[in-house]
């Protein structure tokens, strides 16, 4: 939720596509309509003080900087949504005399949250037990011809935005070369520093990017990089070899290189 | 075998958590609901895991000893509660389920005998549909093949912990070794958590993070929506509308209706998003468990808070809240605050204040710590 300017926009990207937003409102307003004395108090009083002191554009701001503008959203956690939501749907129903009345509040409460709201749920959504993959079989091929190969307890490995997410996740041994912040904003960040450079070179490396090959090797022999792994596709195998790598072996996709 | 030990973990946690509630509830000599006892018993659980585990962390401490350090806390724990379960038997007080013969549920249980009573069948077609919706949701949960940034540092912190035995010693994404203990994480100890399990079970770190922790959030979840539910159909408002006994049907009702509105709420940084799609994360039990309980503790402490067992449930959750979740840090004191005012409206006496004082404190110096650390005073070197 970076680069919000006020509160409003907060909320409104915190909800998204749905209508779950006014739809909390009119449950608040119902529940102070139907609230004794004491309650409707208790709720005002919360509601005023939330708005006065966490809610609102200062309180972001000063939020902002101590704990970082990207993480004000988790606030917004604090209003139990779902519930309150929940409850008034229940109340709803429960406050019908009759069975039939109560069915079709039930209804009615159903068809309002599938219209505010944006499913989940679609043909895809649920996965038989054996076709669950948490990590893509390539993943494992990649990990296990890396782990019978090397010589290092820890090898430090180059690769794509996609393997870099899965390896360590199969094999917690293994180093990614490249950080987070290279593959999201590389196009964007300044070139300045030994280490962004190397890292901006590792990137072109596993990206089948334009490289001379003293600058390819040097950015692999600095970030003391064991292993590259690179999209078959980008057809690196004579450029990675005329640096001094060895191909390890090869997935569907993938090509291992082993840097000597 | 692994997806079976992470089956059989769901099963076990739950209870290990009710059986830490439970020892606490049958010290300080108050009935509590099983319900409440389970969702309290997290705080306890995780509160007395962490005063274990920070001491191990900050001195760079094998993981295999908080390993070996925790089961045999959790053995203790066992011992201590079967003996106090044992003495409350003898004085004939409350049952395994928090009701008492004088002054039970009355929902499951028989006022006058304590006897469990029969349920009707439209209650107990409720019930099996609560149970179906939150069975459908919990497998929707542990298949989820959501694979974020977020998720590689979480389930590797835990996998390069259990690989080379140290805690919070090498980086999440990139598996490097730090130079300094990064507080952001290691204030919390909820991963090392997940980390000794996989040394206890063993399973791998991706599935013990998938399917478990991901499984008993579904669990506590559902569980706070269900005490909520009972706690406001019990209020004056429902009161010759809905019987003692409709507040749990009621209960359930919330929890279908919950479940539902979570498979509609689709949007980015939602509790509903990383309940359905982020559920190994602490910061999805701070969403969905931790807030919404602590916003359950001060609803009950409006209607009463001067019961003891609120106090006590209070106390517990504002020590384990942390310890739970980093994420915790800010907003659960901010919220108990927010929920603090209408009681301090109606009893301002030196009691409220001081129990407020206790519930903020365990935060207010995670944070100062927290600060020492982000602005670079506080460094533990590795």
């Amino acid at each position: 939720m970076e680069d919000a300017v006020s509160i409003l926009e907060i909320v409104k990207r915190y909800n998204g596509d749905t209508w779950f937003f006014p739809l909390l409102m009119a449950a608040a307003a119902y529940l102070l309509v139907k609230a004794d004395r004491e309650n409707r108090r208790n709720i005002l009083l919360v509601t005023a003080a939330a708005v006065l002191c966490v809610f609102n554009d200062l309180a972001y701001k000063i939020a902002g900087h101590l704990v970082g503008e990207e993480t004000y959203y988790r606030f917004l956690w604090m209003i139990p949504a779902v519930p309150i939501l929940g409850y008034v749907a229940v109340d709803a129903v429960t406050a019908q005399k009759t069975v039939l009345r109560k069915g079709i509040a039930a209804v009615a409460s159903a068809v309002i949250i599938m219209l505010a709201g944006v499913p989940y749920v679609s043909a895809e959504s649920f996965t038989a037990p054996s076709q669950v993959n948490y990590l893509s079989p390539e993943t494992e091929e990649v990990c296990n011809m890396i782990s019978g190969d090397k010589e290092m307890e820890s090898p430090v490995v180059a690769s794509d935005f996609n393997l870099a997410r899965s390896l360590r996740m199969y094999d917690p041994t293994i180093q990614n070369a490249i950080l987070r912040d290279t593959y999201g904003y590389d196009d964007v960040m300044p070139l300045k520093g030994a280490e962004r450079v190397r890292q901006h070179r590792l990137l072109c490396i596993v990206m089948g990017w334009e490289l001379g090959p003293k600058k390819m090797r040097r950015a692999l022999e600095r970030s003391n990089t064991d292993y590259v792994v690179i999209e078959t596709a980008y057809d690196m195998d004579e450029r990675m070899q005329e640096i001094g790598c060895v191909i390890v072996g090869r997935t569907s996709s993938y090509t291992v290189y082993r840097v000597d | 075998m692994e997806i079976a030990s992470c089956m059989a973990a769901i099963l076990l946690l739950p209870f290990l958590y009710w059986c830490f509630g439970r020892t606490l509830f049958l010290f300080i000599k108050r009935p509590v609901g099983a319900g409440m006892c389970l969702l309290t018993g997290v705080f306890v659980y995780h509160g007395l895991f962490q005063a274990e585990a920070l001491p191990l962390i900050f001195l760079k401490s094998p993981l295999s000893v908080l390993t070996v350090l925790w089961m045999l806390t959790i053995a203790a724990v066992g011992v201590l509660w079967l003996f106090l379960e044992r003495k409350n038997r003898k004085r004939g007080q409350n049952g395994l389920w928090g009701e008492t013969k004088a002054a039970g549920t009355g929902a499951f249980f028989s006022k006058k005998t304590g006897a469990p009573r029969c349920i009707s069948v439209s209650a107990a077609v409720l019930y099996l549909c609560m149970l179906l919706a939150v069975g459908v949701q919990m497998y929707y949960v542990v298949t989820s093949e959501y694979l974020g940034w977020d998720t590689l540092s979480y389930v590797a912190t835990i996998g390069t912990s259990v690989a080379t035995d140290t805690m919070y010693q090498y980086g999440g994404q990139t598996g490097w070794k730090r130079t300094v203990l990064d507080l952001r994480y290691a204030l919390s100890s909820f991963y090392m958590h997940a980390a000794v399990w996989c040394q206890v079970l063993p399973v791998r770190a991706l599935y013990y993070a998938k399917i478990v922790q991901g499984g008993v959030l579904v669990i506590l979840t559902n569980l706070t929506v269900f005490e909520m539910g009972r706690f406001l159909f019990s209020g004056k408002r429902h009161q010759g509308r809905i019987s003692a006994r409709q507040t749990s049907a009621c209960g359930a009702a919330m929890v279908i209706a919950a479940v539902f509105i979570h498979f509609f709420y689709q949007s980015a940084f939602t509790a509903s998003e990383f309940l359905m799609k982020r559920a190994l994360e602490a910061k999805a039990y701070c969403a969905n468990f931790v807030l919404p309980f602590l916003f359950l503790l001060g609803l009950m402490m409006w209607r009463d808070s001067e019961k003891r067992e609120n106090r006590v449930m209070l106390l517990a959750a504002s020590i384990g809240s942390v310890a739970v979740s980093m994420s915790g840090l800010v907003t659960a004191p901010v919220l108990l605050t927010l929920m603090f005012i209408p009681v301090f409206w109606k009893t301002h006496t030196w009691r409220t204040a001081r129990l407020y004082v206790l519930c903020m404190l365990p935060n207010v110096l995670y944070l100062a710590v927290y600060l020492l650390y982000s602005q670079g005073v506080l460094r533990i070197g590795m």
